[in-house]
């Protein structure tokens, strides 16, 4: 196979254009440098946001006591447990709040109601006060999309990335194919952001159908794969998350009911919530999650969403500006399924696993206050980074990241050699499936492993299954070599794969490092089911050491004593 | 499966090509029609419906997400 290549420079390289990725082209083509996208899909509509989004966690300084900086470095801190250090979470994130808010409406999205003027805000997940901006945010991905093009930001979509160009220990530019007709790309940065988002499609969902996922099903864990192929330290991977769905479609949508007031009900009709939190219905997603779950084994379900008490503006609210605007299909669904939520009660299950980004997951590459990985010239932001938090943590991680590439692309002269040597083997490497003649379909392979995922690193673990789910992933491994796809939209897909295989095995091993609980349903292990502050209150850093995965504790940095003074001193 | 196109109204302009996520559908060359070709990669977003100019794509749940 002698695929057509493609060579291209640029001071900044983002692989991903997702909001993050999105907007730290902004950040860096701001500051005047060259920047390229690298995109699996097609900006306007990729990532999480793609289909639309209608809430944005954001403080506002209104004047009320939770309203301030301080009292969302506290949240922060609160529903990370201290796992993100605080420093990097406000310098890359909740010290822009502000700034986002204000450009989201200067590029046309309508943040406020209309008719008064005035922020709709919505409270829950453990927030203090109504965090959530409720807004129209069903373009906001084509508006941001249309900013970056206008700048002139060179976007290449349909580039699935496969890995990093490596030079003297510092990351070089990246390699990735055309999805449609194969090209091979060599891209040579001076500085690199990951953007790719989170790591869905590793664990099955109730429906059977794999893609019906919660968070984008095309969002696979590529930048945590490939930066861990690189070097760079990933934290927190068994600290997954899951969130409460409709029966049947893993759907975003939990934080509108709960926003406007809908109550979570068992079989009994009782408001189980209560057991397990002091904020009930309002208790962060973890809890809801983990109770909702109890609920079930222990025989008290199903369960349901009860929207029947709401009052009249308050449903309008939910089902034409909050429902099918966070997820465009929701109310499509609900008809099919015939489902009238002012009569009916919605039966809801738990979604399947993921690795995503959002608020209070603590999981993924790990950056300093500048966005930078443990490898040289390599960034992170958005989803895949430690400090995330869903769409507000996309869109300022995003840009103060960006910004922070482009300064430190400003600073170097010449761009590194590419070694031949490592192209050559990526193309032999990336190319295999096509050519295998008679092989075992890509799907068959994901199948499988979806299934071990589910069977031992699934929603209880223990040391023991851990370990057989461990070797049952390592014999899948050595089935890569007899993968076979049909075209380059599967090699796509089993490209995917092999980076699904791999952060199989780093969130197993470190489940296993991890002996506690945490977190709700996030790591529940059978055999250690309470939380152990005193050995595991911090990270389950994971680092490639020659080639073998290796583990180690990071004890959390609780700096609630004033980053925001640290920051401006 | 989801999405279901209208073949009556779809004038083959490409915009479901050009703007699914999962990279799903191709136009038919010959007949200008869009075509799925992976249905089961669907995530049901609802942006190849969103983004129709001639509002020829309806969303189709599948019979097991009902």
């Amino acid at each position: 196979m002698n695929p057509r290549r493609r060579f291209i420079q640029t001071d900044v390289l983002i692989i991903g254009g997702g909001v993050a990725g999105c907007m730290a082209a902004i950040g860096a083509r701001e500051q005047a440098v060259d920047v390229t996208i690298l995109e699996k899909a097609e900006i306007s509509r990729s990532g999480d946001a793609g289909g639309g989004n209608d809430h944005l966690l954001a403080h506002l300084n209104s004047g009320e006591p939770w309203d301030t900086d301080e009292a969302m470095c506290q949240y922060y801190q609160q529903i990370s447990q201290g796992l993100i250090d605080l420093d990097i979470g406000y310098n890359l994130h909740i010290r822009r709040i502000g700034e986002i808010v204000r450009r989201l409406e200067s590029y046309g999205i309508e943040m406020r109601d209309p008719k008064t003027g005035q922020f709709i805000r919505t409270k829950s997940f453990g927030q203090p006060g109504p965090y959530f901006i409720n807004f129209k945010g069903k373009n906001i991905k084509p508006v941001i999309a249309g900013e970056v093009k206008k700048l002139g930001v060179n976007v290449i979509n349909r580039v699935n990335v496969t890995n990093l160009l490596k030079k003297d220990k510092k990351v070089s530019g990246a390699m990735g194919f055309n999805v449609r007709n194969g090209d091979f790309y060599v891209i040579k940065s001076k500085t690199t952001i990951i953007a790719t988002g989170d790591a869905t499609r590793l664990w099955p969902n109730p429906s059977g159908l794999a893609f019906n996922t919660w968070q984008s099903p095309f969002n696979n864990g590529a930048g945590h794969a490939m930066a861990f192929r690189a070097g760079a330290e990933l934290a927190n991977m068994e600290l997954t998350v899951s969130t409460l769905i409709p029966k049947g479609f893993s759907a975003a949508g939990l934080n509108a009911f709960i926003g406007m007031g809908a109550h979570l009900k068992n079989s009994l009709g009782e408001r189980y919530m209560e057991k397990y939190h002091p904020m009930g219905e309002n208790a962060p997603r973890n809890i809801l999650v983990l109770g909702t779950y109890r609920e079930i084994i222990e025989g008290r379900g199903p369960c349901y969403v009860d929207c029947r008490h709401l009052s009249k503006e308050a449903m309008e609210h939910l089902t034409k500006n909050l429902l099918p605007v966070d997820k465009d299909t929701f109310m499509i669904f609900c008809e099919q399924k015939g489902i009238d939520l002012k009569k009916d009660l919605l039966e809801i299950e738990v979604s399947e696993i993921q690795i995503a980004g959002i608020t209070g997951s603590v999981s993924g590459i790990v950056v300093d206050k500048k966005g930078r990985t443990t490898v040289d010239r390599l960034f992170a932001s958005g989803a895949c980074s430690v400090p995330s938090y869903g769409l507000s943590g996309a869109l300022a991680t995003g840009l103060s990241v960006g910004i922070e590439a482009a300064q430190l692309a400003k600073k170097i002269k010449n761009y590194l050699n590419v070694d031949e040597e490592q192209i050559e083997e990526e193309i032999k490497s990336v190319y295999a499936p096509i050519h295998k003649k008679g092989g075992i379909h890509y799907r068959e392979l994901e199948d499988r492993l979806r299934q071990v995922m589910l069977d031992y690193v699934g929603y209880i673990k223990t040391e023991e299954g851990l370990k057989i789910g461990l070797k049952k992933l390592y014999d899948l491994e050595k089935r890569v070599r007899d993968m076979s796809v049909k075209n380059y939209h599967e090699l796509m897909r089993a490209s995917e794969f092999k980076d699904l295989l791999l952060i199989g095995k780093l969130v197993a091993i470190s489940a296993l490092a991890r002996k506690e609980s945490r977190m709700g349903i996030s790591h529940l292990r059978g055999d250690y089911p309470n939380q152990n502050d005193e050995k595991f209150l911090g990270s389950i850093i994971l680092k490639n050491k020659n080639g073998g995965i290796k583990t180690f504790f990071r004890p959390a940095k609780l700096n609630l004593s004033n980053p925001i003074q640290r920051v401006r001193s | 499966m989801p999405p279901v196109i209208d073949e009556k109204r779809c004038n083959g302009c490409g915009i479901c090509y050009k703007h699914c996520p999962g990279d799903l559908f191709t136009i038919n060359k010959r007949r200008k029609k869009a075509e799925l070709l992976y249905p089961d990669e669907c995530w049901h977003c609802g942006v190849c419906r969103m983004d129709c100019p001639v509002s020829a794509i309806k969303i189709v749940f599948p019979i097991r997400m009902l």
